[in-house]
């Protein structure tokens, strides 16, 4: 089966918008090391549509830093799968389905492959009420960010979800990954 | 003070049977508590440590745990956030019933270490509105638990923190010691 991985930029408040965060190397070079074992990313409309024109830009120009350009290739040759039943195109190796985020990843834990990506907090949520995250990392960055869009917003857990630390690591910038599997 | 990964300091009604100590944390904890000269508490907190900590180092199942911190707190001195308590019969603690930064600024002009906040989460969230909080030492729990009382609450402007240090315990928990950004 394969494993279902979220990644996620969180303030220390669990604030999961993204401006309120600074990019950095160490930060673009961890995800890229991550993204080396996952061959398909799915995202759900609004995080496809934030991401991948601007990243596949980014990768085609070159136009970033070094670790942002070696971010944005890795991400931008993985295969996706768009959730949506409002999107009516997608660019490169993209496809859209139109079925319920449960039952796509449900079908697709069951193939052959490497590790699947899930981007976009609704998405992510979604699969977290159901429990099909296997796999989390944080990346809690050293700011209380205050009001913004917060990582679990409009969810309801059917109970508490117990997590194993794996990994903590502390990079220069303050940022701190925190890699957990759920064994549950 | 003691987290869930997102951002809880106990469950909707103060549960607190989520949160993982060991040894391995209290021997940690115990020794930069051990140098602090000055404990800050909210009411409810406070009440809790009073039903606790005092005798607990006598009773004949005392862990080493709670030889050693009893002891602390019989020597640490108090000072507790209440608008509704009275210090007249209390022993080496002050109330604080209003104006905050005045009288947090005073004890913290004092000649004395770390004034260390302990639980407390509606005081917490005063202090903070304040800008009296000058460092959080947290430890994240490997748990999330979707509702309850947040560590921070009606947060205005942005605060940046610098960290100081990380740890990994056995037990998963990952302790981040941070020192808020002044500039």
């Amino acid at each position: 089966m394969r494993n279902v991985v979220y990644v996620m930029n969180i303030s220390i408040d669990g604030n999961c918008d993204h401006t309120n965060f600074t990019p950095q190397e160490e930060i673009y070079e961890y995800f890229t090391n991550l993204f080396q074992d996952v061959d398909l990313i799915v995202d759900g409309r609004k995080s496809y549509q934030l991401m991948f024109p601007y990243w596949s830009d980014v990768a085609k120009n070159q136009s970033g830093t070094k670790g942002a350009n070696e971010f944005a290739e890795a991400i931008t040759r993985i295969d996706k799968i768009v959730i949506s039943n409002t999107l009516h195109s997608v660019q490169g190796n993209a496809r859209i389905v139109r079925e319920s985020p449960g039952d796509v990843i449900r079908k697709l834990k069951q193939q052959p492959g490497k590790k699947i990506s899930v981007g976009g907090v609704s998405l992510r949520s979604q699969l977290m009420e159901l429990g099909l995250i296997d796999e989390f990392h944080f990346i809690i960055h050293p700011v209380i960010a205050g009001e913004g869009k917060r990582m679990l917003e409009g969810i309801n857990l059917p109970g508490k979800l117990n997590l194993t630390l794996v990994d903590a690591k502390a990079f220069k910038s303050g940022c701190v990954a925190l890699h957990y599997t759920d064994k549950s | 003070m003691h987290i869930s990964l997102d951002g809880f300091v106990a469950g909707p009604n103060g549960e607190m049977d989520w949160i993982k100590v060991d040894e391995e944390i209290f021997d940690h904890v115990g020794k930069r508590i051990g140098e602090g000269d000055t404990a800050l508490y909210g009411r409810v907190t406070y009440q809790m440590m009073e039903n606790y900590w005092p005798a607990a180092g006598n009773e004949p199942d005392a862990s080493k745990h709670d030889i050693e911190h009893s002891k602390w707190y019989n020597k640490v001195h108090k000072v507790v956030l209440s608008k509704i308590m009275k210090d007249a019969d209390l022993t080496n603690t002050t109330i604080i019933s209003d104006n905050l930064p005045d009288r947090i600024n005073e004890i913290k002009q004092q000649a004395g270490k770390e004034i260390l906040l302990f639980g407390s989460p509606t005081a917490t969230h005063s202090l903070i509105q304040q800008n009296l909080i000058d460092g959080y030492w947290l430890f994240v729990n490997p748990i999330i638990l979707g509702r309850g009382i947040p560590l921070f609450v009606d947060i205005k402007d942005k605060i940046k923190l610098k960290l100081l240090t990380t740890r990994q315990f056995t037990c998963g928990v990952t302790e981040l010691n941070y020192t808020v950004d002044k500039q």
